[in-house]
C-alpha cells in the first residue's frame, strides 16, 4: 500500500481506536458527585446533615405512629359521618391510612426508615471523617438516640417488621431488642461526651446535646419500653436514672413541628384549620362519639403554662388531649415556645409508683402530677384519694399527652406487614 | 463478521463471468493521486464481465479478442474513467487507470444527521424535511412556528400564545411519560437543550413554602425558539426509532436535525430582511354572556347574595350598563412586533463565510408580555487542502422575556372576580362605582409577573477529510453553553398567599457538549452493487448548575424588583448542581445497494450512559427499500430506540430540608433510591410504506404505517421503603404503551404553465394510542386540573376522567365533587385521532399567494374556561347564569358535561407575496432581489367548541415531568392572530 495512503488510513483508524478506547472506560468514574449523593452525605458535614435528619424523621415518624395508633379506634375507622369529616378524618376513611391498611410501605412508617437510613449513613459518615471527642460522641449518641426511638415504636406498634437495608423481618421482641441496644449505646455516647469538658466545636444545631438530660431520657424511654411491651419489672434500673420533677420543662421533645412533613400532633396552622388535635377537631371528636359525653373532653384542657381548672362533671373524662406548645395566638410560622416531651417526668414518677416497681407512693405521685397540670394542690389530693381514679387512668392523662393511648390502653391490634413486601 | 460478508460478496462477484473461445488478457493498476485504489469495479461495458482492483490497486481481467471494447473504471467517490481498445487473441496488454475524486457518493444528501452520506432511495423510513425556500417563503416567527401543519405526523402546538413562549412538539404522539416527549435537537451537529427554560421550582404554598408559586408560568423560553429561521438552511426530522437509532439512547420522541446555513457561494452577497406585524387575540370567551339588562343585573345579583348583604339595591344600581364590553379581553392588547436580520455571505471553495445578525422585539397581544432577542450567526468555512474542508459556526442569542400569571387573562380574571367581592363579574373594572373595595385592576395584576434573560453560546466545528475518494472521516465537535436569569416578582398585597410581597430570583447553567467521530467508506463491488459502510462515535456531556433565591416582606411602595427593599432575611433557598450526564454512543450503518433498485439497510448503535451506569444498550434497525417501478418504491423499516431516565434516578440522592428536633438545623433526606438496574425507555418501530410519482411527476403521494411500541416506560412504582432508604416510590421501567398510524403526504402540481404555477399539497396523520401495561397495583397516573386528566392501563395516555355524578342518598340531589369525585369514568381522549393539512401556493409572474389550512379532529378537551363561568358564584355561563343554585351546582359538578368535543378547522396562514422581476431591479444598481409579502396566521377558525381565547388553548403541564397532561383549557391565551408585513432585499 502506498505508504500515504496507509498513513491516512492509519489516522482514521487511530481516531476509531480513540472512541473505542473511550467507549471502554468506566463511565461510571466519570460521573461527577457535585449533588447531593451518597459520596457528599459521608463526608464531614453530610455527617451532621444526616444526623440531624435521622432525628428529624425518626421524631416525624414518632409522631404519624403514635398519632395513629392513639387516636384511631375502632368506632373512628367504622362510622361515617360525612358533616364531621375533618381533612384527616377524610384520609383516614378515604385513603385507609391506617388500621385496615398496615402502613409498612405508607409514610407512617416509611418516614421511620428514612430515619434509620440516614442514621446508618451517618454512623459511616461519622466514622469516615474526623471530629472533636466530644463531637463525635454527641453525633453518635443522637443517632443511636434516633434509632432507639424508632425501633421503640416499631416494638410496641407493629407485629412484624422488616429490618432496614436487610429485608430480614423481625419480631416485636426482635426491635424490642434493637431499640434498648441503640438506647444503651445512646446513654454511652451522652456519658462520653458529658466527661469531655471541652466545648464541640462542630455543628449540632438541632441535635440533642445535653448528655445529662440525654441520659436520663434514654433511660426514661427505656422504662416506658419495658412498660408498654410486658416487661414492667425489668424496668426499674432505668426508672432510677430517668428524669426526676426538677428535669420538668427541659426533657428531651420535638419544638417547631410545622418545619417537620406529615401529620404530626400539631397541624392547626394548616390548611385553615386554627387547631385540631391529633389530627381531629373538637368538632370531630364530639361528633364521633356522640353515646359518651363524658369522654368527649374539652380540647384545649391539657395546656402548658396556662392554669386552666378539670371540670368536675368531667372527672371520668377517658380523653386527654395535648395542645402545641405553641400558643393560640402565634401566627403561622411564628416563633416556637418549648418543646413538646417525648417522655415527662411524670411518666416516670407514674412508673415509679406502679405495683410492679413500687418505689413510690401510688396516691402521692397522682397527686404531684395532676398538680403538675395545674390542679390546685387540695384538689389533686381530693381526686387521687378517690378510688376511682387508679393510678393507671392517671398515667393513661399522661400517655394520652403524649399520644401514646394504645401503648396504655391495648386495645387496638398491631399493625401487620403489607403482603406485597412480606419477604423481599 | 462484516469481513467476512466483504469477502463472500467479492468472491461471488469475482466468479461472475464466462470463459471466451478466444480471449485476451488486460491488466493495470488503478489509482487517483498517485495512490492505489482497491475495490474499484472494472468492467466490460455491455457484458457482464468485469473485476475489482486488490488492495494495492491492481487488476487482471480476461476479455474477447478481436473487436473493440469498452473497459470502464468506476468507484464510488470518483468519476468514471473508461478507455476503448481492440486487444488480438492471447494478448497481455496494460491499462492503467487515473481516477479523478468525483462526488458520486460521498457528497450525496445528509439525510441522518449523523454525516452518513445517503440518498433517499436507499432509506426504508419516510422523508420529513423543509428546505431553506419553505422556510424563507414563511414569515414565521419561529423555526417551531414553521413547522406548524408542514410535516405528517409533527404535531407542534403552543400553549400560552405569548411571544417567545415556543412550541412543544409530539412526533407520531406521546412518546414518555416521566419525559417531555420533546425530540432530541441537533444543530449542526451538535446537541442542543430544548428544554422548558423556565427555571421555578414547582408549586408551593404561602411564604414558609420552600418552593416558588408559578402561577402557571411555566413555559419558558427554548433554544429552538430562539433560532433565527431565517438562518436555517434545512430542517429535518427523523420521527421514530426506524430513522433514529442511530441516536440510541436518547430518539425515542424523534430527532430534529437542524443545518444552518454557510458561505462560500461567490461573491458577496448582502440580504435584509424585515418582518414586522400585530397580534391579536383570535377570539373571545365562547358562551360568556356579555349582554346585561338592568334587570338581569338584580337577577344575577339576588341568585348570588339572595340576603343583599353583599349587593345591596344601591350597589347594584350604581353600575353603569353602558356601554358594554367584553370584561374577557381585558387582559389583551394589540401585539406588535418587528424581525431585522441582516446577512452577508460569499466566498469561494478556500474561504467562505456566512454572517447574519439579527433584531426581534416583540410587544405580546397580553398585557405585561414581551420578547426580545438579539443575536447573530457566523459560519466560516474552508478547504485549505485537497479532500480537507473546515467549517465553524458561531450562533449567540440574547433574550429577554416577561411573562405574567399563567401566561394569559386566565389568571387575572378569575383571581379579579374571587377578590373583588363588589365586582360583578361582567363588569368592566372601571364599571365599578364602590371604591370601598380593594379593587385590583387588571395591569396591577399584570405586576405579577416572571422576567427573564437567556443567552446562548453556541459553537461548533466540523471538519471532513476525504482520505481517499471512497473513504473519508468526519469530526464534528461543539458546544451549547446557555444562562438564564429569571425573577418572579410577587407585589406587595397583590396575592393573598404573599400578602407582604416577594421576590424570587433563580439561575441557570447549562453547559452541552458533543463531540462526534465519523467514518465512511463506500465499496463499488460491480456496476450493480456497492456498499456503503458507516462507522462512528459520539460523546456528549450535559450539565446543569441551578441556584434559587427568596426576598420577601417588600417595603410597602417600593420597586419590587430591588432586592434591597425586601426586609426579611436573603437567603439561597436552593441550590443544585446535577450530575453531569455522560452518553457515549457507538454507532454503525451498512447500506447494500443492489441495481439501483434494492436498497438494503442494516444499522444500530452501542449507548452507554451516566444516567444508567451499569448497562451498554444496543439499538438495532434495518429497512429495505425497493424500487419496484421507476416511479413507485416501496419500503419497510424497524429499528429501537430510547429515552434516558433523568440523570439523578439511577443513583441515591438526597435533598435539603429543615432538620433536627427544632427545625433549626439542616438535613438531608433520601431523595431517589438508588436504582442502579434503571434502563432507557425503549421504543420499537416499525412502519412500512411507498412512494409514488404520478403524472410525470406532477402528482407525488408518500404513505406511511408505524407502529411505536413502548417497554420499560419509567414510572413512580411502589418499593418497599426498608429497603430503599425510606423511600415508598420509586421510578422503574414498568409501563408499556403504543402508538399506531397512517400518515400521507400528497404534493401536486394542479398547473404549470411559463407564467403559472399552482402547488396543492396535504397531510395527514392519524394516531392510535393506549397504555398497556402499568406498575401493579393498578393505580391511575393524575394530572391537571382536578387531576382530569389521568393515565390508566387499556386506555389513551392523557384520556379524561371525569366524576360520574351519583346520588349520596336515594332523594338526595345528584351531585358529584369535582377534586376528588368517588367515581370516574373514561370520557374521552385528548389526543386527536387525525389531524389533516392542506396547503397551496399559487405563482402568476412575480405574485404568490399561499395558503395553509388545516384541522385536529376526534378528540376531546375538558373545558374549564365555560365551567368556570358556570360556577353557581360567578355566573356568567350565557346558557346557565339564571339557574336555580341546586340545578347549577348539580351541572356545574358534572364533570362529564365539561368534556366537549373540540374537533375544528384552521385557516391557519394566507400569504400574498411579489416578487419584484429583475428586469425591474436592473435598473438599479446593487438590488438584486426585492420580495415583499403580507401573511395573516390563524386568522379564521371553524368549530362547535366554545372554550378560551382560541381553539388550540392549552393549559400547560406543570414543568417537565406532567407534558403528558394535556387537553385542558382554562383561559389559556392560546395562538394568537398575526399579521405580517415582510420585506426582503438581496444586494
Amino acid at each position: 500500500m502506498n505508504p500515504t495512503y496507509k498513513s491516512r488510513f492509519g489516522l482514521a483508524l487511530g481516531s476509531l481506536t480513540l472512541a473505542a478506547s473511550l467507549f471502554s472506560c468506566d463511565l461510571a468514574v466519570l460521573q461527577d458527585p457535585k449533588a447531593f449523593t451518597q459520596d457528599k452525605a459521608q463526608d464531614a458535614n453530610g455527617a451532621y446533615q444526616s444526623a440531624t435528619g435521622a432525628v428529624k424523621n425518626v421524631l416525624d415518624a414518632h409522631q404519624k405512629m403514635a398519632w395513629a395508633a392513639g387516636m384511631i379506634g375502632n368506632e373512628e375507622i367504622e362510622s361515617v359521618l360525612d358533616n364531621a369529616i375533618t381533612q384527616y378524618g377524610l384520609r383516614i376513611e378515604r385513603e385507609n391510612t391506617v388500621a385496615k391498611d398496615n402502613s409498612q410501605n405508607r409514610s407512617i412508617v416509611s418516614t421511620g426508615y428514612q430515619g434509620l437510613a440516614l442514621a446508618d449513613n451517618a454512623r459511616q459518615a461519622v466514622n469516615k471523617n474526623t471530629f472533636s471527642a466530644k463531637g463525635k460522641a454527641l453525633l453518635l449518641a443522637n443517632i443511636n438516640l434516633a434509632e432507639g426511638i424508632i425501633y421503640a415504636d416499631m416494638a410496641k406498634f407493629y407485629a412484624q417488621v422488616i429490618e432496614f437495608g436487610t429485608g430480614v423481618v423481625l419480631s416485636p421482641e426482635q426491635t424490642k431488642a434493637k431499640a434498648i441496644a441503640a438506647l444503651t449505646e445512646a446513654i454511652n455516647q451522652y456519658k462520653a461526651a458529658a466527661a469531655i469538658a471541652d466545648a464541640a466545636p462542630e455543628r449540632l444545631t438541632g441535635l440533642y446535646i445535653d448528655p445529662v438530660i440525654g441520659q436520663k431520657f434514654c433511660n426514661s424511654y427505656i422504662a416506658m419500653l419495658h412498660f408498654d411491651t410486658g416487661t414492667k419489672a425489668q424496668a426499674a434500673p432505668f426508672l432510677d436514672q430517668g428524669y426526676v420533677a426538677a428535669d420538668a420543662g427541659r426533657e428531651i421533645g420535638i419544638v417547631n413541628i410545622n418545619s417537620l412533613s406529615g401529620i404530626g400532633l400539631y397541624p392547626e396552622w394548616r390548611n385553615g384549620v386554627e387547631f385540631q388535635l391529633n389530627g381531629y377537631s373538637q368538632k370531630f371528636i364530639d361528633a364521633r362519639i356522640t353515646a359518651d359525653t363524658l369522654r368527649r373532653a374539652p380540647v384545649r384542657w391539657f395546656v402548658r403554662g396556662k392554669n386552666i381548672d378539670l371540670p368536675t362533671n368531667r372527672l371520668v373524662t377517658n380523653y386527654f388531649f395535648p395542645q402545641s406548645p405553641l400558643t393560640a395566638t402565634t401566627p403561622a410560622g411564628g416563633a416556637t415556645l418549648a418543646a413538646f416531651p417525648l417522655i415527662t417526668w411524670q411518666e416516670v414518677a407514674l412508673m415509679q409508683a406502679d405495683p410492679a416497681i413500687n418505689k413510690a407512693n401510688a396516691n402521692d405521685t397522682e397527686a404531684a402530677v395532676m398538680v403538675s397540670w395545674r390542679i390546685p394542690a387540695a384538689r389533686a389530693t381530693a381526686i387521687a384519694a378517690d378510688p376511682a381514679v387508679t393510678l393507671e387512668r392517671v398515667a393513661r392523662y399522661e400517655y394520652m399527652g403524649r399520644g401514646r393511648r394504645w401503648s396504655a390502653v391495648g386495645t387496638y391490634p398491631k399493625w401487620e406487614i403489607a403482603n406485597e413486601f412480606n419477604f423481599k | 463478521m462484516k469481513k467476512k460478508m466483504y469477502l463472500w460478496i467479492v468472491l461471488l462477484s469475482s466468479s461472475i463471468g464466462t470463459t471466451w473461445a478466444q480471449t485476451a488478457t488486460i491488466s493495470g493498476k488503478i489509482t487517483s493521486q498517485g495512490e492505489a485504489l482497491p475495490g474499484v469495479s472494472v468492467q466490460v461495458v455491455g457484458t457482464v464481465d468485469g473485476t475489482v482492483t486488490s488492495l494495492d490497486g491492481n487488476y487482471k481481467l480476461s476479455v474477447g479478442a478481436g473487436k473493440a471494447i469498452v473497459i470502464k473504471a468506476s468507484s464510488i467517490g470518483y468519476k468514471d474513467a473508461q478507455s476503448t481498445i481492440t486487444l488480438n487473441a492471447g494478448e497481455n496488454r496494460t491499462l492503467n487507470f487515473v481516477l479523478e475524486e468525483g462526488s458520486k457518493f460521498l457528497e450525496e444528501v445528509i439525510v441522518t444527521g449523523l454525516s452518513i452520506n445517503a440518498k433517499q432511495k436507499e432509506l426504508g423510513t419516510s422523508r420529513a424535511n423543509l428546505g431553506s425556500e419553505t422556510i424563507n417563503s414563511l414569515p414565521a416567527p419561529s423555526v417551531e412556528s414553521a413547522l406548524v401543519g408542514r410535516l405528517a405526523g409533527v404535531e407542534a402546538f403552543s400553549t400560552d400564545g405569548a411571544p417567545g413562549g415556543g412550541f412543544r412538539f409530539r412526533i407520531r404522539g406521546g412518546n414518555s411519560i416521566s419525559g417531555a416527549s420533546e425530540p432530541l435537537v441537533i444543530i449542526d451537529g451538535i446537541f442542543m437543550d430544548n428544554a422548558n427554560r423556565n427555571t421555578t421550582s414547582g408549586a408551593g404554598g404561602g411564604n414558609n413554602a420552600t418552593g416558588a408559586a408559578t402561577f402557571g408560568m411555566q413555559n419558558g423560553t427554548r433554544g429552538l425558539g430562539a433560532l433565527n429561521p431565517e438562518d436555517i438552511e434545512s430542517i429535518e426530522i427523523l420521527k421514530g426509532a426506524a430513522a433514529a437509532s442511530l441516536y440510541g439512547s436518547r430518539a425515542a420522541s424523534g430527532v430534529v436535525v437542524v443545518k444552518t446555513k454557510s458561505g462560500g457561494q461567490g461573491k458577496l452577497k448582502i440580504d435584509y430582511s424585515l418582518d414586522i406585524g400585530t397580534t391579536e387575540v383570535a377570539r373571545g370567551v365562547g358562551k360568556y354572556k356579555m349582554n346585561w339588562t338592568s334587570t338581569e343585573v338584580a337577577q344575577w345579583a339576588n341568585l348570588i347574595n339572595p340576603t343583599k348583604s353583599i349587593y345591596t339595591d344601591a350597589n347594584i344600581a350604581q353600575y353603569d350598563l353602558n356601554p358594554r364590553t367584553d370584561y374577557t379581553l381585558e387582559g389583551f392588547r394589540k401585539g406588535t412586533f418587528s424581525r431585522n436580520t441582516l446577512r452577508l455571505q460569499g466566498g469561494t471553495r478556500k474561504f467562505g463565510y456566512y454572517f447574519s445578525g439579527n433584531v426581534q422585539n416583540s410587544l405580546g397581544q397580553i398585557k405585561g408580555t414581551d420578547f426580545n432577542t438579539k443575536g447573530g450567526l457566523l459560519s466560516l468555512s474552508s478547504e485549505p487542502l485537497r479532500g480537507l474542508s473546515v467549517k465553524v459556526n458561531l450562533n449567540y442569542q440574547d433574550a429577554d422575556r416577561s411573562q405574567v400569571a399563567s401566561g394569559s387573562p386566565g389568571f387575572f380574571v378569575p383571581n379579579r372576580w374571587a377578590n373583588d367581592a363588589l365586582a360583578m363579574p361582567f363588569m368592566r373594572y372601571t364599571d365599578v362605582k364602590n371604591t370601598v373595595q380593594n379593587i385590583k385592576t387588571l395591569d396591577e395584576y399584570a405586576t405579577l409577573q416572571r422576567d427573564n434573560n437567556s443567552t446562548r453560546l453556541t459553537v461548533s466545528g466540523n471538519i471532513n477529510y476525504k482520505i481517499t475518494g471512497n473513504l473519508s472521516v468526519d469530526i464534528n465537535a461543539g458546544i451549547d453553553k446557555s444562562k438564564i436569569k429569571g425573577q418572579t416578582i410577587y407585589p406587595s398585597g397583590l396575592i393573598a398567599i404573599f400578602p407582604t410581597g416577594r421576590l424570587d430570583q433563580d439561575y441557570e447553567e447549562l453547559t452541552s457538549k458533543t463531540l462526534t467521530l465519523g467514518l465512511n467508506h463506500a465499496w463499488q463491488i460491480s456496476q450493480k452493487l456497492y456498499v456503503k459502510s458507516a462507522l462512528g462515535t459520539q460523546y456528549d456531556d450535559n450539565e446543569r448548575f441551578y441556584d434559587y433565591t427568596r426576598f420577601q416582606t417588600l417595603t410597602p411602595g417600593a420597586n419590587s424588583r430591588d432586592t434591597s427593599n425586601y426586609t426579611a432575611p436573603q437567603r439561597p433557598q436552593f441550590f443544585q448542581v446535577l450530575p453531569i450526564v455522560r452518553t457515549l454512543g457507538i454507532y454503525f450503518n451498512e447500506t447494500i445497494g443492489i441495481g439501483e433498485k434494492l436498497f438494503l439497510n442494516v444499522g444500530g448503535r452501542f449507548d452507554r450512559s451516566t444516567s444508567f451506569v451499569e448497562k451498554t444498550f444496543f439499538y438495532p434497525r434495518a429497512s429495505v427499500s425497493y424500487q419496484a417501478l421507476p416511479n413507485f418504491r416501496v419500503r419497510a423499516a424497524y429499528g429501537t430506540s430510547g429515552t434516558q431516565p433523568a440523570a439523578y434516578l439511577s443513583t441515591l440522592t438526597y435533598r435539603l430540608v429543615a432538620g433536627g428536633y427544632n427545625g433549626s438545623g439542616s438535613s438531608y433526606v433520601p431523595n431517589n433510591p438508588p436504582n442502579p438496574g434503571l434502563s432507557p425507555e425503549t421504543q420499537t418501530e416499525t412502519e412500512f410504506g411507498f412512494d409514488a410519482s404520478l403524472l410525470k411527476g406532477r402528482l407525488n403521494v408518500e404513505m406511511t404505517y408505524y407502529n411505536k411500541n413502548f417497554d420499560n416506560l419509567l414510572l413512580n412504582a411502589p418499593i418497599n421503603p426498608a429497603l430503599n432508604f425510606g423511600l415508598i416510590t420509586g421510578i422503574r421501567n414498568v409501563g408499556s404503551m403504543y402508538n399506531r398510524g397512517l400518515e400521507l403526504s400528497i404534493n401536486a402540481v394542479v398547473v404549470q404553465t411559463p407564467e403559472i404555477t399552482w402547488n396543492v399539497g396535504f397531510t395527514g396523520a392519524t394516531l392510535q394510542n393506549k397504555m398497556t401495561k402499568m406498575p401493579q397495583p393498578p393505580t391511575p397516573i393524575p394530572g391537571g386540573i382536578d387531576n382530569i386528566v389521568q393515565i390508566r392501563e387499556g386506555y389513551p395516555l392523557s384520556g379524561i376522567w371525569a366524576g360520574v355524578p351519583f346520588n349520596a342518598a336515594p332523594d338526595a340531589p345528584v351531585v358529584a365533587t369535582s377534586a376528588s369525585p368517588n367515581v370516574r369514568v373514561f370520557v374521552g381522549n385528548t389526543q386527536p385521532k387525525f389531524e389533516g393539512n392542506i396547503n397551496s401556493s399559487f405563482q402568476y409572474k412575480g405574485f404568490t399567494v399561499s395558503t395553509l389550512v388545516g384541522g385536529k379532529f376526534g378528540f376531546y378537551k375538558y373545558n374549564q374556561t365555560a365551567r368556570d363561568m358556570a360556577n353557581p358564584a360567578k355566573r356568567q355561563h350565557v346558557d346557565f347564569w339564571d339557574m336555580p343554585t341546586a340545578q347549577l351546582t348539580a351541572i356545574y359538578n358534572d364533570q362529564t358535561r365539561w368534556v366537549q368535543n373540540a374537533d375544528f378547522i384552521k385557516l391557519r396562514q394566507l400569504t400574498i407575496a411579489y416578487t419584484v422581476p429583475k428586469s425591474a431591479l436592473a435598473q438599479t444598481k446593487f438590488i438584486k432581489r426585492l420580495d415583499v409579502g403580507f401573511t395573516g396566521a390563524n386568522l379564521a377558525q371553524w368549530t362547535k367548541y366554545q372554550g378560551a381565547y382560541d381553539v388550540e388553548s392549552e393549559t400547560s403541564g406543570s414543568g417537565l415531568s406532567a407534558a403528558w397532561a394535556r387537553g385542558i383549557d382554562s383561559w389559556d391565551g392560546g395562538i394568537p392572530r398575526t399579521y405580517t408585513f415582510s420585506l426582503n432585499i438581496g444586494f
